[in-house]
């Protein structure tokens, strides 16, 4: 049932191409503002560029988890999937995986120009960061869809999802942002792993919260 | 088949449903009839558990429905007030996703059948949100060719639907009677009712105040008088 409700999602996102044209558009337009907006130095764009990143995925996050349940929402297709006799947090799973992967494909669009506009030197180390932005990808999404799901049914979902997203992702932005300038700035992995650590602690604790909870969630 | 008992709601304080109790047996048609926010919806969707009560519990072939179990729920079909379709699939690719949630395997020989029988084929591939309101409420009710379920609740099938799709939904209901399979729906043609129906129940001030077979002498007269 996992990997139909999964197809599903992506079947019609193929379709649309809704979720991902609004994240890449807005994903860019931020980034534009940001080598705008900086002074040019790359050893300032250097310094913030963990924090400029994770800015970006959260900013253009934000606009696709609101869209993610915005095809059940349309013709209330969503009551057809609550009464369907399938599990609700297998339908979590999928809206939690699909999630993740349109976010992470976000992400390797974006990736390219970010280091291009901030003139920012290549990495050393490719497979910690895609570690690190796939744990973030993860926690992120697993929040969001729990809120999304929430702020589905109220009439100002556009603005309560991030004023709720925000605050809640907040700890996990912090640890995302620090793992990933221990990694970026090759700082010994010891100094850093604290903050992986609180990053898969979020992502235990929001993914088994939407896994088990999302019955409750999506009731009216 | 079903046993409803105290089911209570009430959205921001206010009551919109008050001890709903019945139950329902095999092979019977159950027409919900009453105002506008008499809670006729809201009993449908707390049935179907897209809604939940705030007391009282719903058995299904021996299982509570609010238990929260998936399997529960087999069986059991909602068709709603809304499409409850995904806007920008194709009528049969709506077909073959909510029939595999449901549990049951199609193929496009079957699809293209089912929407022949409901004069949807010429418009086969394109995506729903082109379809006007009639043509979704007949793709809503197509489902029910195809997907396996002992019991129906719908929410005003008769909406959007021209005369001809009107008398072609009756027959359909009448062919879907036979057998151990139940209906719940909600109308407000009360001639239309006494039709189709084996029983009403009347719902008003968010309570059942009338709940009787309306083969009995005078159900016109009872459920006008309660309706007005």
């Amino acid at each position: 049932m996992f990997l139909t409700l999964l197809k599903k999602e992506l079947f019609v996102e193929l379709r649309n191409k809704e979720v991902i044209l609004s994240m890449l558009a807005f994903g860019l337009t931020v980034l534009l503002i940001f080598s705008f907006s900086l002074s040019g130095n790359p050893k300032i764009n250097h310094e913030m560029a963990p924090g400029l990143f994770w800015s970006l995925v959260v900013l253009s996050s934000s606009l696709g988890l609101h869209r993610l349940f915005g095809q059940e929402k349309d013709f209330d297709a969503f009551a057809s999937l609550l009464s369907a006799p399938i599990d609700r947090g297998t339908l979590f799973l999928a809206k939690w995986m699909s999630g993740i992967l349109f976010l992470s494909i976000i992400e390797i669009l974006v990736v390219l120009p970010f280091f291009l506009f901030l003139g920012l030197s290549q990495p050393m180390s490719y497979l910690p960061g895609i570690g690190i932005v796939l744990l973030g990808n993860l926690g992120i999404v697993a929040v969001g869809v729990i809120v999304s799901g929430l702020a589905m049914r109220a009439k100002m979902s556009a603005v309560l999802l991030p004023v709720l997203l925000f605050p809640l992702i907040t700890p996990l932005l912090i640890a995302c942002v620090k793992a990933t300038t221990g990694w970026y700035h090759q700082l010994m992995f010891n100094y850093w792993q604290f903050w992986v650590l609180i990053m898969a602690t979020y992502v235990v604790i929001f993914g088994l919260a939407g896994y088990v909870f999302f019955d409750h969630i999506t009731e009216e | 088949m079903l046993s409803v008992s105290n089911i209570s709601k009430s959205f921001h304080y206010k009551p919109v449903l008050k001890d709903i109790s019945f139950s329902l047996s095999p092979g019977e048609t159950l027409a919900l009839l009453g105002r506008n926010g008499a809670g006729k919806s809201t009993l449908l969707r707390i049935i179907a558990k897209i809604s939940s009560p705030e007391k009282g519990q719903a058995v299904f072939n021996g299982n509570n429905l609010f238990e929260g179990v998936a399997v529960h729920r087999k069986g059991l079909y909602y068709c709603g007030h809304a499409p409850g379709l995904y806007p920008s699939l194709t009528a049969s690719e709506n077909l073959h996703y909510f029939c595999l949630l449901h549990g049951c395997e199609t193929n496009p020989d079957s699809i293209n059948s089912v929407l022949q029988d409901f004069d949807l084929l010429d418009s086969i591939d394109e995506p729903v949100k082109v379809y006007s309101q009639g043509m979704m409420q007949r793709l809503k009710l197509s489902f029910l060719e195809l997907i396996d379920w002992s019991l129906l609740l719908i929410d005003e099938p008769f909406n959007g639907l021209d005369i001809p799709g009107q008398k072609f939904v009756i027959n359909k209901m009448a062919s879907w009677q036979n057998g151990q399979r139940s209906i719940i729906f909600v109308d407000h043609d009360i001639s239309r009712v006494l039709k189709i129906s084996s029983r009403v129940i009347v719902l008003d001030k968010h309570s059942i105040v009338l709940d009787e077979p309306n083969s009995s002498s005078g159900s016109e007269d009872k459920i006008t008088s309660l309706m007005n």
